[in-house]
């Protein structure tokens, strides 16, 4: 049995893993909306979402609205396949047959 | 949502068992989903309102004589009106729903060529309508084209939409509207109208509920 990804196997990065997959592959979230979808602060948010940008998990890309910049999240293709790695493993674990 | 905000800030960067992990996981999808679903019940009131008293607002004109009648222009004004107040509600509802979310180009191709081919759809039946009236339709025969032709377009659009956006809910409202609109003119002027009225408003209400349940968490097979 391998070990459970560190990446994901934390309460609050499983929390923004699993809001972002449930967006379309391409589709991207800015960092207020995520928020308040996660009901997370600004901080605790940032702090978490560094974690997984530095895996190569969520790619952060800003943009302009405007003259406001805004910040968009998306889940990479790696972070996507390491997510639904875990989420197959998590129920390996627990005797399911998926 | 088991997992509360704030209780916990400092706990958050260990995991839990992973029969935990696993509920945190599928609670947070779910609250996502009923989240994005939170402006649906809206529009889908917006559209019932507009059914039920715009189309017993036509159904008023004759319906219902000689206890009572609208005038036309009063009906017609309440139909146009409550209409445009539910492309209206439909469309603020829409864009909070969507704000924040930049979707990838080939979501925005399929909403697109979808947006396009409701525009051009109602566009048809207006013009096809032309195309009877000179042809020498009845002028009361446009009581029963005109709902039953867009009827019929809204209900293959919902289901379009249900097939697109795995909104199961969406496939049984189209196929209920689609039937609604084949049915209603053998009642006859002006009971067609009434049966768009109760039959088709009726749906969309019932939708609006069904949707209000589901977005404040109660289970419900969507």
């Amino acid at each position: 049995m391998t070990d459970l990804d560190p990446v994901i196997h934390a309460q609050a990065r499983l929390r923004i893993v699993s809001a972002l997959a449930t967006l379309d592959v391409g589709e991207s979230i800015t960092f207020p909306r995520l928020q308040d979808l996660l009901a997370m602060t600004p901080g605790n948010l940032s702090t978490h979402v560094r974690k997984l940008e530095d895996a190569a998990y969520v790619v952060v890309t800003k943009a302009h609205q405007g003259r406001m910049p805004v910040t968009y999240l998306e889940l990479t293709r790696l972070g996507r396949r390491a997510f639904e790695d875990y989420t197959d493993q998590l129920r390996k674990l627990l005797g399911g047959t998926s | 949502m088991r997992y509360k905000v704030g209780m916990n800030e400092h706990d958050d960067d260990r995991p839990l068992d992973p029969a935990a992990m696993l509920a945190l996981l599928e609670d947070q999808q779910q609250d996502v989903q009923r989240k994005l679903a939170r402006y649906v019940p809206a529009i889908l009131l917006a559209w019932g309102v507009a059914w039920l008293f715009g189309f017993g607002a036509l159904w008023a004109i004759e319906g219902a004589k000689p206890a009572f009648a609208i005038p036309l222009p009063v009906s017609v004004g309440i139909f146009v009106g409550l209409m445009v107040i539910a492309v209206i509600v439909s469309a603020v509802a829409g864009n909070r729903s969507q704000r924040g979310i930049r979707s990838s180009p080939a979501a925005r191709f399929t909403g697109t060529v979808y947006g396009i081919t409701g525009s051009a759809g109602f566009f048809a039946i207006f013009v096809f309508a032309a195309a009877l009236d000179a042809n020498g339709m009845d002028q009361q025969l446009m009581n029963i084209y005109y709902p039953s032709a867009t009827g019929l377009f809204i209900g293959l659009m919902y289901i379009i939409a249900g097939a697109i956006w795995h909104a199961i809910p969406a496939i049984w409202m189209g196929a209920w509207i689609g039937l609604v609109a084949l049915v209603a003119p053998f009642f006859g002027y002006p009971t067609n109208y009434l049966v768009f009225a109760v039959a088709g408003g009726g749906v969309f209400l019932i939708g609006a509920l069904f949707m209000l349940a589901y977005s404040r968490g109660k289970r419900a097979a969507v």
